[in-house]
Order: structure tokens, then sequence, then C-alpha cells
């Protein structure tokens, strides 16, 4: 084995220019890849983030029925406690459960917003002012005035997107009436004193939506003590499914009939779900790059095998094996692949760093902002395994790949190549 | 006690298009151990293919050759390459030294084959380069040497596993006839010293005349064999 990685090392040296060419071939794909795998980790991070922050929670709460139905937001089968004294009595229980870091009572509701003349549809949620600030740390997300004020007396304040507030003419300190249905399927309506605005950077939430304290979206809304849904982070997102059937299993042993959907962000249906999907399709370009770079080795392998057609002649006649006269010429492929995956990592890896250090600005590279469940500037993700795994793929699928360009070299008859000389 | 190599009613033919070329008709020969034959014959009367029938790189169309008592005219191509690496030593007209390996590791490289221990390897090549006249030459590249020097260190090639046979199908052809006598002295002497048996090919008088057999060829039959 020794002599064959010694030979295959000799080999590659012999025409340098050939040899840094397939290399490159193969750094510029894993450059590629790494920079994409990066990129489009910045891009579920951010939509992981957003999303369950925003809308799924690593684990969510709601009522079966109501669950079903979610995107309409129906105000019946809402979360009323164990024996309908209201969501509060599920809270201690969520509490004491192990791993569990916040739980954010929410109520949603959809409203057509209008103030002086100008109209918008919004989609209003009534949160406990403390624990929704926990959860997204409006801190800095707000452009404009402050946060709900927070304490027992809560104020009836509304916080609300600045694509919201700029496009009803809104400013901080004014004032605007909800006019909503009830669940009781009446109109009511409640005035609110814009506390200030928010931006999250993604144009889906900033153009939409809109806080108001718990409490008075149930008066609003005529919902007594209930909420839609209770949204539930944990330590860590990997173990949301385990904790969701501790949770369950708590709540249902409180309860004669259970009806609580507790369900972890990767079970429910929307974006979240097509991470994977998304992840497995972008495996399926990755290892297309890499194949159509590593055409670039098989040439160069066939070439090789033309050229020492004599030598090859030689080693067979010497007694050298097949399966030694292949694997020769696969080592020397794969010092290649080597090469060029470790100059790839390196360089990608530099780039894919400065990058999530920097962030790129979707919006000024789309010249508008981008209606999509990320912030607008995307820190592509960095890490160790991206670069060890970007620079293992390369290896191996170009090995791979030059196995079948080698077997030609077994297949020379050592009495036809020391003939043609 | 049968011969160490024996050849019994060779033939081989080649296909060429349409036609088939008898390059061997038929050819019955004994070598025995420590002999040094010199095949020669026409160019076309099927010296190489002989060579080659023997040296296991091919297999006859008809008849048999016998290797230590050992039929190996159906043998695959890897027991083909088994016999090849073990028990036979091959110098070529146009030498074949890698060119990516220096003297002694081309001297080396059958051991590898052999997997020998690196200790092994070190002392046989140094002795048979030593042999062959190249100590101090360890180190140098094909390229940083001589066509004879070049054939010295294939000569120390083949014969540095002690094979059963060496084989060598015009081995001066590409030398100048002095270093070609060299090449062939240095053949007789390793003969003479080793007992190592040597069949080689020539159109060359002068390396006929220094051959202890003489196998002429003609139109693929043995024309006469003589021992001097
Ligand atoms: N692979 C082959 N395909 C077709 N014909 C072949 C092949 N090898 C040899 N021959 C033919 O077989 C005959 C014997 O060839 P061979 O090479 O053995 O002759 P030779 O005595 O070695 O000649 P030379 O002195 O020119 O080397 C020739 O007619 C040659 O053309
Ligand atoms: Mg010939």
């Amino acid at each position: 084995m020794r002599y064959i990685f010694k030979m295959a090392f000799r080999n590659i040296g012999r025409n340098k220019r050939r040899t840094m060419l397939s290399a490159i071939a193969i750094s510029i794909a894993i450059m590629v890849i790494l920079v994409m795998r990066g990129y489009i980790g910045g891009i579920i991070d951010s939509m992981f983030d957003s999303l369950t922050k925003v809308e799924s929670g690593h684990i969510k709460i709601s009522h079966n029925k109501y669950y079903e139905k979610q995107d309409m937001m129906p105000l019946e089968h809402m979360i009323d406690g164990f024996d309908g004294g209201g969501y509060q009595e599920l809270l201690p229980v969520l509490k004491s459960v192990e791993d569990v870091e916040i739980v954010a009572p929410r109520i949603k509701f959809g409203v057509l917003l209008s103030h002086s003349g100008k109209n918008s549809s919004a989609l209003g949620i009534g949160v406990e002012p403390e624990a929704e600030d926990r959860l997204i740390s409006f801190d800095n997300k707000m452009v404009d005035g402050g946060y709900l004020s927070t304490g027992s007396n809560s104020n009836r304040e509304i916080i609300m997107g600045k694509g919201l507030a700029s496009k009803l003419g809104l400013k901080t300190g004014e004032k605007i009436t909800i006019l909503a249905r009830t669940a009781y399927d009446s109109l009511r309506g409640m005035t609110f004193t814009v506390s200030g605005t928010f931006s999250f950077g993604i144009s889906a939430i900033d153009d939409k939506l809109f806080y108001i304290p718990i409490g008075f979206a149930q008066r609003l809304l005529e919902m007594g003590q209930n909420a839609s849904e209770i949204i539930i982070m944990v330590n860590k997102p990997e173990n949301a499914e385990e904790i969701s059937e501790k949770i369950k299993s708590q709540i249902d042993s409180k309860m004669d009939d259970p009806y609580y959907a507790v369900v972890p962000w990767n079970k429910q249906e929307g974006m979240l779900s097509m991470f994977s999907v998304a992840t497995n399709i972008y495996s399926f370009i990755y290892l297309f790059l890499l194949v159509l770079a590593s055409t670039v080795i098989i040439n160069t392998t066939m070439m090789v095998i033309y050229e020492r057609m004599k030598e090859i002649g030689t080693i067979g006649a010497l007694g050298m094996s097949s399966g030694q006269i292949i694997l020769l010429f696969v080592v020397e492929a794969m010092l290649i692949s080597v090469i060029g995956s470790f100059i790839g990592m390196v360089v990608g890896g530099g780039i894919d760093f400065i990058l999530s250090e920097v962030g790129i600005n979707l919006q000024k590279l789309s010249g508008g902002s981008v209606d999509f469940m990320t912030t607008d500037i995307i820190y592509p993700r960095f890490d160790f395994s991206i670069l060890i795994g970007s620079f293992i793929f390369g290896v191996v699928v170009a090995t791979v790949v030059s196995y079948f360009p080698s077997r030609r070299a077994a297949k020379i008859e050592p009495v036809e190549a020391l003939r043609s000389v | 006690m049968g011969a160490l190599v024996s050849v019994l009613d060779l033939k081989k033919d080649y296909k060429v298009g349409e036609t088939v070329v008898h390059a061997l008709r038929g050819m019955d020969m004994e070598i025995e151990a420590g002999e040094f034959t010199a095949v020669a014959g026409p160019s076309g009367s099927g010296k190489s293919t002989l060579l080659n029938l023997i040296g296991c790189l091919d297999t006859p169309t008809e008849g048999k050759v016998l290797i230590n008592e050992n039929d190996v005219s159906h043998y695959s191509k890897k027991e083909l390459a088994n016999i090849r690496r073990e028990s036979i030593g091959f110098i070529f007209q146009t030498f074949n030294l890698i060119p990516i390996l220096s003297a002694f590791e081309n001297v080396a490289f059958p051991l590898s084959l052999l997997h020998w221990d690196s200790e092994k390897i070190q002392n046989n090549v140094n002795q048979i380069l030593k042999d062959v006249g190249l100590e101090g030459m360890e180190d140098r590249y094909p390229r940083e040497l001589s066509g004879g020097q070049q054939q010295r260190v294939a000569v120390a090639r083949a014969l540095v596993k002690e094979p059963t046979i060496i084989l060598a199908d015009e081995p001066t052809a590409n030398l100048d006839s002095n270093t070609g006598g060299d090449i062939l002295d240095l053949m007789r002497e390793l003969n003479e010293e080793k007992g190592a048996t040597f069949i080689f090919s020539t159109h060359d008088p002068m390396v006929m005349d220094r051959a202890r057999r003489l196998i002429n060829l003609k139109d693929g039959m043995i024309h006469s064999d003589e021992r001097k």
C-alpha cells in the first residue's frame, strides 16, 4: 500500500498544471457548495428563528379543533383551562416541565384596520406583554416609541409593524380604534394608543402584525379568560418533540376528556416542515455540482492512462494485479481531490466566515423588500462541521467517481501495451 | 525430474481482420535450469510470440507451456499475473523503467509487489545494484541514467526476486554494440554466478555468439537448436 501512495503522490507531480486544473475544478465546486450551504443554513436559521418566535413556537398548544382550522383563526374552541377556568390554569403546569423556558399565551385574530380613511388588513395578537417580550426581545426591534407597558395594570396600548403603521398613516402617540367581530359574532370597538412601532426586518410581519395586551383582546373579542394558543420555547429545539410528549401527558392527566393538541415545531404544517425537504433537495444539487466538477478528474484520469500505456504494460508484466493498478489511479485522483477540496474549504470557508460576520443584505440585492419569512439581512451559517463535511464530501465523491475511468487501466493487456511502444 | 520450462506442440494464431496469422506453428523445446539461451530468427519468425507465451503474458492457441511442471496454458488473467509476479523476470528492449521511481525504487518495485519487508528489500536491492555495477547510483532517476545504465537497472529489477526464469526480448536492440555487449556479459556473469536462467531473443550475431544455446526460428517453427 505504501508504495502505491508514494507512486500516486509522485504521479500527480508529473504534470503540475493539469493537476492544478483538476484540483481547481474541485475546489471551485467545494467553494460554491460551502458558501451555498452556509447561505442556505443562514436563511433556514433566520426563518426558523422568526417562524418559531412569531408563529409556531418550539411547541404550540391549542384546542384540537382550533388546531385543525388555525389558519382561519376561529374564535371558538379556545384554551379555557382544565375546566373552564381560563388559560391561566395551564401556566403553572407548563412552567413546571423541565427544559421549558418561555410560556407565552396568545390570542390571534384578523381585522381590517382603518385610520383617517386608510385601510389595511392586519393580524392582531393579544399577548402577555412580559412573556412575549422574553420570547421576542422587543428591545432591538422597536423603531419608534416603546414596547407595551408591563406590570399588573396594563394600558390600552398597541404596538404595530412599521409597514402597517405607515400604511395607515399612524404615528406613535396617536390613537386607533379597532373594530372586531367577537366570539359571539357581534361587532365591537376599542380604542388603543400607539405606544410604538417595530420592525422584524421581515416585511410579511412588519406590514401585517400588531400586538395588544391579552386582557384587552379578551374583552374586545368577548373571550372571557381564554386564549387561542400557548407558545412554548424550550432550551434545545431538537428536544421539542420529547418535551411536547411530557407536556401532553401532564395536561391530559389533569383532564377527564383531554382536548388539547401539543405539537412540536417539526410536526406542524407549514414552512418549518419543509426545511428538511429543502435540505435534501439541496444535497442533490451539491452532489450534482461535485460530480460535474469530478468530470475534470475523469478526463484527467483518462488522459493519464492513455499517456502511461507503456508503464501500465510494464507494471502489469511485472505482476501488479488489476486491483492494485486501479487503486494506483484512484489514489492519484484522491490526492488531487484532497488538494482541491482543501483549497475549496479554505477559500470557501473564508468567504463563508466573512459573510457570516458581515451579513448579506437581501433588500439591497433584490432592490426591494423580500416578502419572505426571513430577515432582510441574512447571516450565513458558519461552523466547522460544514467545512469538514464539505471537504470529506469532495474527497469521497471525486474519489468514487475516479474509480470508473481507472478501471480502464486494469483492462489494458500488458502484451498489447508493450507492443504499442 | 522435468525441465524448468517445457514447450509442447505450441501454436499461436493471431487474427488480423479476416486473415489468420500463424505466428507459431507447433514448437517443442525444453529449457533446463541455469541455461543461457538465445532465440534468433528473421523478423516475424515468432521470437516475441514465443517469449510472451513462456513469460505468461499471453496464452497459446494450442499446445502447452509448463513452468516447473505446471501447465500455465489455460491460466486466467489473474493466475498469469500471479505467476509473473512470483516466478518471472522481464528485461525489455526499451528498458521500461518507471520514470517516477529512482534506480533503487525501480529495483525494489517487484519486491514491494511480493510484500517483502523493507529491511530485506533494502539489503537485496543494494546487493543486486552493486552486482550490476551501479553502486552509488541508487538515487538516480531513469532520466539521469544512460541507456546502458538504465538497462542495468532493468537487469537488476528482473533478477532481484531470484525468479525461476528471466526473459529478455531483444535486450540490446536499443544499445550501441559495445554497451549491448556489456549487458550481455553482465547477464552471462549473473547466469554463471547465480545460476539464473535466461532466455533472450536477438538479431545480433555478436549476441548470439555469447549464448550457450542458440535456438533458430523460421516461420513459427524451430529451424535449429544447438548447445555450445
Ligand atoms: N498482436 C498481434 N496481432 C497480430 N499479429 C501479430 C501480433 N503479434 C505478432 N503478430 C504476427 O505474428 C508473427 C510473429 O511475430 P513476432 O512478433 O513474434 O515476431 P518476431 O520474431 O518477434 O519479429 P521481430 O524480430 O520483428 O521482433 C508476425 O507475422 C507478426 O506480424
Ligand atoms: Mg519481436
